[in-house]
């Protein structure tokens, strides 16, 4: 089943020349999609299309239902804290209070927050700041999870963490959309990918298409990635 | 061509000063400007007529003691820009001259900004100096000049304690700079009443303490990262109020908990989605520093004036307060909306009209009831307060309907 279908004929800003262009693509049930590209390639540009969050957009987006988004810097507001973060999530997507709780609790305790949650994030590190937002990702159960560069700023815990809550994720059946410059953990995960390249799509597919793309049989993603950009 | 450090800060000053601008400009709610400010600056300017050719009652009585304060409170406010930035550790902080340079010419700027502010506050208080205490027009110049440079020694040694202390240690040393700084002006002012012929030698004491304090002062190159870092913040200091999160920056806090709800304490007990975003901008707008210090002179002002103005005067001040109030609270509830983690959830329509009077409401009602006690004490006595309190909620609550229903 498509938990997200994408055709962007052009997305960008308003009064600039589109930055992406011809873009389409589906999110399957429990599939895990790679986003992936050089630096401009039009990777963030991409996802806040998706979202709706820039002023041109041309083309369908269409979700099955309910999405996360993780961005790739933090968001917070400054005078709130950790909890009420959540808690503002969790009213807005009117989350049933008891499951919340639970939910909260057990994902505070994961990223090993519990203590914190009364504090405000601005004295956090960047690393934790980044972790709230995995939270409120994970706070809804939602169709479809959009993350963009997800690892940046993270320790090697909380990648491990990360990665095992989406597998978790993937297998309950949420399908999964991640742009990510760490080539060898998204050959690793993910089970098809996109290559972006001047805000166009130069190749999509499995491993194995990508390779035949690239005309480099048994290549790595990385190779894929310089051949075909 | 940026080849000495003086075209480097002119080039900061311009750039500064466009992106304070076009923040206004984007940001200035021109519709609530004309309908409120030109109303407003229309009425003082009669009324400041009015202070000098028949001046009333309330100025007679208590005008000196307000000037006192005011000029205490121009004097006690200030800060000082030194327009450096974070990436100047790449290159400007390795040439000590360059740095020096670009400092000086920023206590310089900022104590020039701060002579035009003192000789605006004397300029509107000149009818109290010159009708009341009998300065001639010299005299309340030069007590503008004793006013500009404590503003501008105060802010150098406050910002300078900043760096050194932490704690409460930082407090009590401020508020004993603070009682410096107050006992330094009002000699000032004795001066001029009792010895005018020395308050230019006492100017001169000042001009030259400040200028040994400024001098040590740039020569503390230990706090310069420290001094950006300020920098950023003043200069979003008014912006970061007026547009709220539209620029991209991580929040900043030494504090780790907050003083306000220190425990995510609720303020509804009924959850729901627009209770939930109401509390959010309730505790945001409450612990920011800066909205929170306006809301608590706003609404003591407005308390204050409601016991002192005449009876007409207390009525139109009891409305436009209180639509002040909601407006302000308006600004806070924009900049929730506004914020950027916001963005991460789908935002309908209908939870935006549902909770932004809720959210201006709990704002406004506590402030606008403490004035309709007060209104109704001094019209009505003795129980025109609690007549009062029933139309101060239905006031507040109609002026948070009417603010936030205004298009951005």
């Amino acid at each position: 089943m498509e938990k997200l279908q994408v055709e962007l004929r052009e997305a960008g800003y308003p009064d600039r020349s589109a930055v992406v262009s011809d873009v389409a693509f589906t999110v399957r049930e429990g599939e895990w999609v790679g986003l992936i590209g050089p630096n401009g390639a039009g990777k963030s540009t991409t996802i806040k299309a998706i979202l709706g969050l820039l002023g041109k957009r041309e083309g369908t987006v269409v979700f099955s239902g309910p999405y996360s988004y993780i961005p790739e810097h933090p968001v917070l507001y400054e005078h709130l804290t950790l909890w009420e973060h959540l808690e503002l999530a969790a009213a807005v997507w009117e989350l049933e209070p008891e499951a919340f709780r639970a939910d909260a609790e057990r994902l505070l305790a994961r990223f090993r927050l519990t203590e914190v949650r009364h504090h405000l994030p601005g004295s956090f590190s960047k690393g934790m700041q980044q972790k709230i937002m995995l939270l409120v990702a994970f706070l809804q159960k939602p169709d479809v999870y959009i993350v963009d560069e997800p690892f940046i700023g993270l320790d090697p815990r909380a990648v491990q963490d990360l990665i095992e809550l989406l597998e978790e994720e993937r297998q309950r059946g949420a399908g999964i959309l991640m742009s990510t410059h760490v080539l060898d953990t998204a050959e690793r995960l993910c089970d098809t990918f996109l290559l972006l390249d001047k805000g166009r799509l130069v190749a999509q597919g499995t491993m194995d298409e990508l390779r035949l793309s690239s005309g480099l049989p048994g290549a790595s993603l990385f190779d894929c990635f310089l051949k075909l950009t | 061509m940026l080849r000495t450090p003086h075209q480097l800060f002119v080039r900061r000053l311009r750039d500064d000063a466009r992106f304070q601008w076009r923040a206004w400009r984007s940001a200035f709610d021109w519709i609530v400007g004309v309908y409120l400010l030109l109303p407003a600056l229309a009425v003082f300017g009669y009324q400041y007529w009015l202070w000098w050719t028949a001046p009333p009652a309330w100025l007679e009585l208590y005008g000196g003691a307000a000037a006192a304060v005011l000029l205490t409170l121009a004097a006690l406010s200030g800060r000082i820009r030194f327009y450096l930035e974070e990436a100047d550790q790449l290159f400007v902080f390795t040439r000590p001259a360059w740095r020096r340079s670009l400092m000086r010419a920023g206590l310089a700027y900022s104590a020039v900004v701060h002579a035009a502010l003192a000789a605006l506050a004397v300029a509107i208080l000149a009818p109290v100096l010159v009708r009341q205490a009998g300065l001639s027009a010299a005299e309340a110049v030069l007590l503008g000049l004793l006013t500009a440079l404590l503003r501008t020694g105060l802010a150098v040694a406050a910002q300078w304690l900043e760096r050194l202390l932490r704690g409460w240690r930082r407090i009590a040393a401020q508020l004993l700079l603070h009682l410096l700084g107050a006992g330094l002006l009002a000699a000032g002012w004795l001066l001029l009443l009792l010895q005018p012929a020395y308050a230019g030698l006492y100017a001169a004491l000042l001009a030259a303490a400040l200028l040994g304090l400024a001098h040590r002062r740039l020569q503390r190159h230990v706090y310069a990262l420290q001094d950006a870092a300020e920098d950023h913040k003043l200069k979003l200091r008014f912006t970061s109020f007026l547009i709220g999160q539209a620029m991209p920056r991580p929040p900043v806090s030494s504090r780790r908990r907050p003083q306000l709800f220190r425990s995510s304490n609720r303020l509804f007990r009924r959850r729901s989605p627009a209770a939930g975003l109401a509390e959010a901008a309730v505790k945001a707008f409450l612990r920011n520093p800066a909205s929170f210090r306006l809301y608590l002179q706003l609404a003591f002002l407005s308390t204050g004036a409601m016991a002192v103005l005449p009876a007409p005067a207390k009525w139109m001040l009891w409305v436009g307060g209180s639509f002040m109030l909601a407006y302000l609270a308006r600004l806070g509830w924009k900049e929730t909306l506004a914020a950027r983690y916001l963005q991460l959830f789908p935002r309908p329509d209908a939870l935006v009209v549902a909770a932004g009077p809720r959210a201006v409401a709990v704002l406004v009602l506590p402030p606008v009831l403490l004035m309709s006690i007060v209104l109704g004490a001094f019209v009505f006595p003795p129980w025109g307060a609690l007549l009062l309190l029933p139309a101060g909620a239905v006031l507040g609550i109609a002026a948070s309907y009417a603010m936030t229903s205004i298009p951005n």
